[in-house]
């Protein structure tokens, strides 16, 4: 039936839009949507053909030209739905692409540590937000789309150098934080001087220098 | 000049200052509760901006020299406590700012061609600064291109326009009867609802009414969004 | 989208906390400290006991460092918010007014600065949790009489709006629709009608 095709597109679109990543491309579906569209710019050409030939015989048959149109009209919606959808697909999977380009990390096939780690960062994203891109599921077009999209925001963000735009969209707290030192360890060099890690002491430092050495359980926070 | 004039000239600059956090906050609730865009506040950002960035220098370096205050250029305690204060207060602006702009552009591209026509047709040329200008006309580009590139190309000549469909409009416009909670600030507002209602807002009021109702009053600070 | 889809028109909490922390504050300050001018705002020369005002995000970073006192404010006090409550239950139809941030300012300082408060914590978080529900209670009440058109809040803290937001908005923009879509039908209708007596 047609417009059949357009409809799985749309739910295809609609089912994988909530998900945090690019699906991959339908480029089969896309190509079927595309063959209809020209297959029934054929028909009009066929019908427009028809309708002359029935003026040309001059005779009356007004009932025929009726059916015709009706053929026509039904063609000409279909042909504008479908591109429609085509267009609704596309502005859906740029628009996912417009949200990985924002969290400003390298692309990837799998979640590897660097991903993971731009997820924890940004827990303000919600489950929708598309935190992970794999250009094998872009179409060419969407390739180059990702890559242009990318150099305008690089573009964007230059006018505002002191302002971190990609950065995490949760409001900042606790930027500096009382920790205490679980075990001994080195000398730690800060922007706000020196520490040495010595067990049970206490310093007020910024969360984002310590983070690693909480991690690794040479601090803790309090 | 008087010590009284010099206190005073002093307590204007503070106030001032208290005013730039507190319409920065304004501008940044505006824009997040509005369901259209709002006038580009620029002399407030580029003052902001501005500030930022001179803050950002002094923070460099006092890190790198100490206090300038003290001919020893020892870093006190004090001195620390008071640059991780001055730190968070950057911080806290560079979210503030991060959130306004990033609200917008939201807005911008998903009204794209709506405020493209706009802004060609010059009705409101404060309403987008000029970076977004530059911005929403390039990844408009890069739309069609795209469309182009992905199916446009390859669909009969009198499909491949954008805008040309008959029938349903495909331009996504801000929907302005949207109803939105407001912070009256000031008195003496009367808005005219349907069939002749009136609704007074008493100052301090909270409500919940259509955003058209009111979008005048929020652009001259008599109502917040909230 | 340059945003997630659940930041657009409305806030994280963690946002309006944000907000709370930007209300001032009295501080009694252990020690002197200079002056530091901030780009939102100018702390003033800190002497030892001397009352100052100051944003609450820079009381609370004074305080976790021992160099002051957080006063409370005054409706931070079991006495002050039993009225409130008793108010409350008085008039079932108002909100009493409590301050813009009063839940979140109210959850900072029980958790950080504890120690400078009145009445014992305990008693203050309960009462706390008293006048939150009853004030819920009645926004739910409210919540029958949601319309197209408008409705007054006043005396809802921000907490509490942005609480009921998704659901308040989401309730009255169907209504509002449907009502719009009512009205261009009578107008066609009306419409029509002319077009019968032409």
């Amino acid at each position: 039936m047609f417009g059949e095709s357009a409809n799985k597109l749309i739910l295809d679109s609609r089912r994988t839009n909530n998900l945090p990543e690019v699906s991959l491309y339908q480029t089969e579906l896309i190509g079927d949507i595309l063959r209809e569209i020209n297959d029934l710019d054929k028909d009009m050409e066929y019908l427009q053909q028809e309708t002359e030939a029935l003026m040309s015989q001059g005779e009356d048959n007004e009932a025929n030209r009726k059916i015709i149109e009706c053929q026509q009209f039904a063609a000409r919606l279909t042909m504008i739905r479908n591109k429609r959808c085509l267009l609704a697909y596309e502005r859906a999977r740029a628009n996912k692409i417009d949200e990985f380009c924002w969290l400003n990390v390298d692309p990837t096939n799998d979640l590897t540590s660097k991903t993971s780690i731009s997820l924890s960062k940004n827990s303000s994203l919600g489950t929708n937000f598309t935190t992970s891109l794999s250009l094998d599921n872009l179409s060419h077009p969407e390739q180059e789309y990702y890559r242009q999209y990318q150099e305008l925001l690089v573009d964007y963000k230059s006018k505002f150098s002191d302002i971190d735009l990609s950065g995490d969209l949760e409001p900042p707290t606790n930027i500096f934080i009382d920790v205490r030192v679980l075990k001994d360890g080195g000398e730690v060099q800060t922007e706000y001087g020196v520490f040495n890690l010595i067990k049970d002491s206490q310093f007020y430092v910024r969360k984002s220098d310590v983070e690693r050495l909480i991690q690794q359980g040479y601090l803790e926070e309090l | 000049m008087e010590v009284d004039d010099i206190l005073r000239d002093f307590e204007k600059s503070t106030q001032k200052d208290q005013d730039l956090y507190k319409s920065l906050t304004t501008a940044m609730l505006n824009e997040r509760m509005a369901p259209e865009l709002l006038p580009y506040q620029q002399s407030l950002l580029e003052d902001v901006l501005s500030k930022i960035s001179s803050q950002q220098q002094f923070l460099l370096d006092s890190h790198e020299y100490g206090d300038i205050n003290i001919d020893s250029g020892i870093i006190t305690s004090d001195f620390k406590l008071q640059l991780m204060i001055i730190e968070t207060d950057i911080e806290r602006l560079n979210y503030l700012v991060r959130s306004y702009l990033r609200v917008r552009l939201s807005k911008i591209d998903k009204f794209s061609i709506h405020y493209i026509d706009m802004i060609s047709t010059n009705r409101d040329s404060k309403l987008l600064s000029f970076e977004e200008q530059s911005y929403i006309s390039r990844h408009f580009k890069l739309m069609t291109d795209l469309y182009n590139g992905s199916f446009l190309k390859k669909v009969p000549q009198d499909l491949a326009y954008l805008d040309t469909d008959s029938g349903i409009s495909m331009i996504v416009k801000p929907e302005i009867d949207q109803l939105v909670f407001i912070k009256v600030n000031k008195g003496d507002i009367v808005l005219e609802l349907e069939d002749d209602d009136e609704l007074e807002l008493i100052p301090g009021g909270i409500y919940i009414v259509k955003y058209s109702l009111v979008r005048r009053y929020v652009d001259i600070g008599d109502i917040e969004l909230i | 989208m340059s945003i997630p889809s659940h930041l657009h028109q409305n806030l994280m909490p963690s946002e309006v906390n944000f907000l709370a922390e930007n209300e001032m504050i009295q501080i009694l300050p252990r020690y002197s400290m200079k002056s530091i001018q901030l780009i939102g705002t100018k702390i003033p020369n800190l002497r030892a006991l001397r009352r100052e005002k100051v944003p609450i995000w820079v009381a609370l970073i004074l305080k976790s460092q021992g160099k002051c006192n957080i006063v409370p404010p005054k409706w931070l006090e079991l006495g002050y918010l039993k009225e409130k409550y008793d108010e409350e239950i008085k008039n079932p139809f108002k909100f009493s007014d409590l301050p813009w941030h009063w839940i979140e300012i109210s959850k900072m300082l029980l958790s950080k600065a504890a120690d400078d408060l009145s009445d014992p914590s305990h008693q203050l978080r309960s009462i706390i949790q008293d006048l939150k529900e009853i004030r819920l209670v009645k926004s739910k009440k409210g919540f029958t009489e949601l319309n197209e058109s408008n409705i007054a809040l006043t005396g809802l803290s921000l907490l509490e709006i942005n609480e009921i937001r998704p659901f308040v908005l989401g309730v009255m923009n169907k209504l509002r629709e449907i009502h719009e879509t009512i009205d261009r039908e009578g107008e066609e209708e009306g419409e029509e009608e002319d077009d019968d007596m032409d």
